[in-house]
């Protein structure tokens, strides 16, 4: 039998004070919408909240879509950085939002590839803010 | 190709100042449970007390036992809604509960709840098991 330490445990049993982002941070959540009037269009980027400097996106946020609609989802710099590109229909967490700072502050960036009738694109971004 | 800014960025870049319930504001946890000593249709748990004016967040969920199913010719499932006292589907509804899952709340549009109350769950088609337990987990942020 094997004991095998978290990089943080590990670091918080050597005596270490850890960024609260990574350890019991508080939680706090951003919600914006879009609701296109006309069709969408391939190459569509569509801005929404605004996160704060060194904010730690959490993989428990969600995009809906109110139809299928071929997007993926990121910050300026890294468009598919919490999403893939792929078919968004109803609600699709933040696959691959991994915890790390953002470093500026900015939006989150949906960056649209299909043609759709009118979609409405809604988000729910849960980050933790580090010192 | 075009640029689009969602309502709530347009309005901060606007000087408009957001409720925290929509730009920034704290996450809050419930939790709650209970056992349905019988699954039969209408019969319906209170779970928690939402606060008022709180909004649902849709990483919430349920988690339920299995509920089983009546055979009256063909097999039916046993089903169920969650939602308000005032709205008993609000935040949507498992078609199929015959055995036991996790139903994450696929109806959340971000509104507020209005009036505070407890989270209701209501079986819609009945159950063979009886003393099946549901357990809620529910996350909401709280305005002014």
């Amino acid at each position: 039998m094997t004991i095998y330490n978290g990089i943080n445990y590990d670091k918080y049993m050597a005596g270490q004070v850890l960024d609260q982002g990574l350890w019991g941070g508080k939680v706090q959540v951003a919600y914006d919408k879009f609701a296109y009037t006309a069709n969408s269009g391939s190459g569509d980027v569509v801005k929404l909240c605004k996160l704060p400097k060194n904010a730690r996106v959490l993989p428990i946020s969600v995009i809906k879509t109110s139809a299928a609609t071929t997007l993926s989802v990121g910050i300026e710099g890294a468009t598919d950085k919490f999403v893939s590109s792929g078919s968004v229909n109803g609600i699709t967490t933040f696959a691959k939002a991994d915890g790390t700072q953002l470093g500026v502050e900015g939006p989150i960036t949906v960056t649209i590839t299909s043609t759709n009738t009118a979609p409405t694109i809604e988000v729910w971004v849960f980050y933790v803010q580090a010192g | 190709m075009a640029e689009h800014k969602g309502i709530n960025l347009t309005a901060h870049e606007d000087g408009t100042v957001l409720d925290p319930g929509v730009w920034g504001g704290k996450v809050q946890a419930m939790h709650d449970t209970v056992t349905f000593l019988s699954t039969a249709s209408g019969n319906a748990a209170y779970l928690g007390w939402i606060p008022k004016n709180a909004r649902i967040l849709p990483n919430s969920f349920i988690k339920y036992g299995a509920m089983g199913e009546i055979n009256g010719g063909s097999s039916v499932s046993a089903s169920f809604k969650v939602g308000t006292l005032g709205d008993d589907d609000k935040f949507g509804m498992v078609s199929d509960a015959k055995n036991a899952g996790t139903f994450q709340f696929t109806a959340v549009d971000n509104n507020k709840i209005g009036e505070s109350g407890p989270l209701v769950v209501t079986i819609a088609n009945p159950g063979s098991i009886d003393n099946v337990a549901v357990e809620a987990w529910i996350f909401y942020v709280q305005t002014g």
